[in-house]
């Protein structure tokens, strides 16, 4: 057991458990309506929101599951970079158009937007459902990154006394969670990004002067791995373009995106977010500097491990514990964000559309809480009681990928057009949910399908496959049920709404 | 507007320019998404590959076109979508 390391863990966990707590008082608000609970009221400014969606977006999986990937796969891996890459640019048109057309309705989710835009409480159902599902083994792989550190240190084993330390953590989570609603991690987001950055910089210079610079590094890897071959573009072009127009339809992103106070901020978060996506790359590449170090992978969590046991064998003791800090609370702030949002999703598009039409703002807002509970429990269940999914848990994050890409036609292209009928947009989404499952579920859960039909051969992300499928249902299946005048069902939305800006207002 | 178009005939030509300006966020995806221009071991740099290398300029890259859509956009509302929305949202 890392002593050392455990007490600096736990000396930072306590700090950041405080500003939890403390953070409801910021920027107070009543805890007891859902947009003050779920989103903080909205007031968040260009630097809280950078911290915030850097915080949020940036979680387990970058700091364990990327690396590890390039760590057992090679150059594959690296499709996180182009696929962070090509994101930014996609928040940067489409998202002001969301966060305009939110605030003016008083929208807190995306199945509100689509509510209001379709007039159908089934489609919008079918999008919070989908954000619920994707949500789930994303949160589940935020645990395992959790897990991964707290046995690298030493504690933590299988059985339910092994994952005390686990539980105490996700409860102290789940506490303050309940009682400040977003603004919990938004605060803790400032910590988190801010170890990151100082482990990542400093991991970034250290290792490989005790390796031998970056030439050895690269040197280590074994050739075939260190570029793409041919074969590869098709899986490493649709990982990275399928993660990307994934990313944003996330109900946690939605979320960090409806919580900012202007359009101004999301566009000038679009063009400093980067940064940050400069940290995954470099973080990437510490894969290799695992495998460089001779790092074996665990018998447990297998590659996973790779970062932790490198920081293990490279840092100091004290600075290792800060490293893992880093990693835990890095996991922890998207864990809370991704339960606000699903909370949210629940709470309003079925709690209150099914069973209590005429729940009051209190009652949405503690149905909120107990969701954000539930949520929770359900995600550290998942890894108590099916200890073998941690093995797998990234390919089910990959999954998430592939249900919550399918809700790209419905909110994208609906804040564009009216033109796709909400029906077509309902049976393209069941037909990209149900081909997509199938066909990662025929590859035993791992993320690539290859399609062979009438002689073409190309191996490429389910995610995208599906998608493609669900784009061509929905615009066949329009251009039929717009000619034959089926009800469209009224727009509640204008087109200024998409365009409103209330920053001038609220953000002096 | 209108009178500034009367008052000087460039800004015109300038507006009409800056319209185009979003087109430039296409750029990235062309950059990564052209992977047979990059997957290759030289040019190293520093020891690092030019597959590694060439990926880390495009987040540079892709965050300065960011900055300039933005900032053409902030200089010109006329002839950008925050503009539109200021005279038809009010």
């Amino acid at each position: 057991m890392n002593v050392t390391a455990l007490v600096v863990m736990i000396i930072l966990f306590a700090i950041v458990t405080g500003l939890g707590f403390v953070s409801a008082r910021w920027r107070r608000g009543d805890m007891n309506l859902l947009h003050e609970w779920g989103l903080a009221g909205g007031r968040f400014g260009t630097a809280v929101t950078w911290f915030l969606l850097g915080g949020d977006l940036y979680t387990a999986y970058t700091f364990i599951a990327v690396p590890a990937l390039v760590f057992s796969a090679g150059a594959i891996g690296f499709f996180a970079v182009p696929y962070t890459i090509m994101v930014y640019p996609l928040v940067f048109l489409i998202m002001p158009r969301l966060w305009s057309v939110s605030r003016t309705h008083g929208y807190v989710t995306p199945a509100d937007f689509v509510r209001g835009r379709y007039d159908s409480s089934t489609l919008a159902l079918a999008i919070a459902i989908s954000g619920i599902l994707a949500t789930m083994p994303y949160i589940a792989l935020q645990l395992v990154g959790i897990q991964v550190v707290l046995a690298a240190v030493g504690i933590g084993g299988s059985g339910l006394l092994g994952e005390l330390p686990l539980v105490i953590a996700f409860v102290i989570l789940a506490a303050y969670t309940y009682s400040s609603g977003l603004r919990a991690p938004a605060m803790i987001a400032l910590v988190k990004d801010a170890l990151i950055f100082i482990v990542v910089i400093a991991a970034v210079i250290i290792i490989p002067a005790k390796l031998g610079g970056y030439g050895r590094i690269f040197a280590a890897v074994p050739k075939e791995k260190l570029i793409l071959t041919p074969a590869q573009y098709g899986s490493y072009a649709t990982l990275a373009l399928g993660s990307a127009l994934a990313l944003f339809l996330y109900p946690h992103s939605i979320t960090g995106v409806l919580s900012s106070d202007g359009r101004r901020v999301i566009k000038r978060n679009a063009a400093f977010l980067p940064a940050y996506s400069f940290l995954l790359g470099l973080i990437a590449l510490l894969g290799y500097m695992a495998l460089a170090a001779g790092i074996k992978p665990d018998p447990i969590y297998g590659a996973q491990s790779a970062v932790p046991a490198l920081f293990n064998a490279t840092f100091p003791p004290w600075f290792t514990g800060v490293a893992f800090s880093a990693i835990a609370i890095g996991a922890l702030v998207p864990a809370a964000i991704m339960a606000i949002a699903t909370a949210n999703l629940f709470t309003r598009n079925i709690y209150r559309e099914y069973f209590r039409p005429n729940a009051t703002p209190h009652q949405e807002a503690r149905m909120a809480k107990l969701a954000s509970l539930v949520v929770k429990v359900g995600a550290l269940a998942f890894i108590v009681f099916l200890p073998d999914a941690r093995q797998q848990a990234i390919n089910f994050q990959l999954l998430g990928g592939v249900w919550i890409l399918q809700t790209f036609p419905t909110i994208v292209f609906g804040l564009y057009t009216r033109w796709f009928h909400r029906w077509a947009l309902l049976i393209g989404w069941a037909v990209g949910m149900i081909s997509g499952t199938a066909m990662a579920a025929s590859q035993h859960f791992t993320a690539i399908f290859p399609l062979s039909i009438a002689g073409f051969h190309l191996s490429a992300y389910s995610a995208f496959y599906a998608f493609l499928a669900n784009v061509a249902v929905t615009v066949a299946l329009s251009l039929i049920l717009n000619a034959t005048g089926v009800a469209r069902g009224a727009d509640h939305t204008r087109a200024s709404d998409y365009l409103a800006d209330f920053s001038a207002q609220s953000s002096a | 507007m209108e009178i500034d178009h009367e008052r000087d005939p460039g800004a015109t030509r300038t507006r009409a320019w800056r319209r185009y300006v979003p087109l430039l966020l296409i750029v990235p995806y062309i950059g990564v998404l052209w992977i047979s221009s990059y997957t290759s071991i030289a040019p190293e740099v520093w020891g690092i590959p030019f597959f590694y290398w060439y990926q880390f300029l495009w987040i540079g890259i892709g965050a300065v076109v960011t900055v300039v859509v933005y900032l053409a956009e902030k200089a010109a509302p006329a002839a950008t979508e925050t503009a539109q929305q200021s005279s038809s949202s009010k």
